[in-house]
């Protein structure tokens, strides 16, 4: 008996045409207002999928008056807002503090959606390591 | 690509500082001066916009341009970001500085 089907199985997604971006910000900086230090779109026709996403942080020198510090990677479509990995952290005079969080979903990012990457210390004085890496792999949807 | 570029936002948490781009990572920056060094993708550079970039380098965040960043290379590097991305209305207009 002879089957005939017009069903063919689309290749996997890492066979679609797949581009890897790898986003990393990483500096030992001071007291900072909230910036994002990088960002991930994506075009018209193809989707990502956001693999891995860390973000760090650790006192390098301590500050002399404390606040809160935030480093965290969220995506964004024009209006909603998720957040993947987020550390948000009061600091210390006399302690040095080191955190880190690490995203445990893979989340899939649809035309025009973004990824992003941000820190904030509010503290007065010191530097502190900020670690914000994330890996996307695009493809055609 | 690491081009100078200007930021806008206002440094809160709903409206950080960032470069007017869909795509980059900060290599270094002065928020308080409102710009940084930025590595942009390379196809996301219109050829014309990375003539100019390469005929005035920057080797720091406050010596301006010899000239200022045309009006037409910034609309015809916003036209390029529109067709790169294809999302209908979203735009980008980013500066050099």
């Amino acid at each position: 008996m002879k089957i005939t089907s017009y069903a063919v199985a689309r290749p996997a997604y890492y066979d679609r045409n797949a581009a890897r971006t790898a986003q990393r910000y990483a500096a030992d900086i001071g007291p900072n207002s909230f910036v994002v230090r990088w960002t991930a779109t994506i075009a018209a026709g193809k989707k990502g999928f956001c693999e891995n996403a860390f973000v760090l942080f650790r006192t390098v020198t301590l500050p002399t008056a404390v606040s809160w510090s935030d480093v965290y990677i969220y995506s964004s479509d024009g209006v909603t807002s998720l957040t993947l990995a987020n550390i948000g952290i009061y600091g210390s005079t006399t302690v040095y503090q080191t955190i880190q969080d690490k995203s445990t979903v893979q989340l899939t990012l649809y035309p025009g959606a973004t990824l992003n990457g941000a820190t904030n210390n509010q503290n007065t004085g010191g530097t502190a390591t900020n670690v914000v890496e994330a890996q996307i792999t695009t493809f055609d949807a | 690509m690491i081009i100078r570029m200007q930021f806008i936002g206002s440094g809160t948490r709903d409206d950080p500082f960032h470069p007017d781009l869909p795509s980059f990572t900060n290599v270094s920056d002065a928020v308080v001066l409102g710009r940084g060094f930025v590595d942009v993708p390379s196809s996301d550079v219109s050829p014309d916009v990375a003539a100019f970039v390469q005929a005035y380098p920057t080797v720091d965040l406050t010596t301006p341009l010899p000239v200022p960043f045309p009006q037409s290379l910034a609309n015809s590097w916003a036209e390029h970001l529109a067709r790169q991305y294809d999302l209908g209305n979203v735009r980008w207009h980013p500066v050099v500085f």
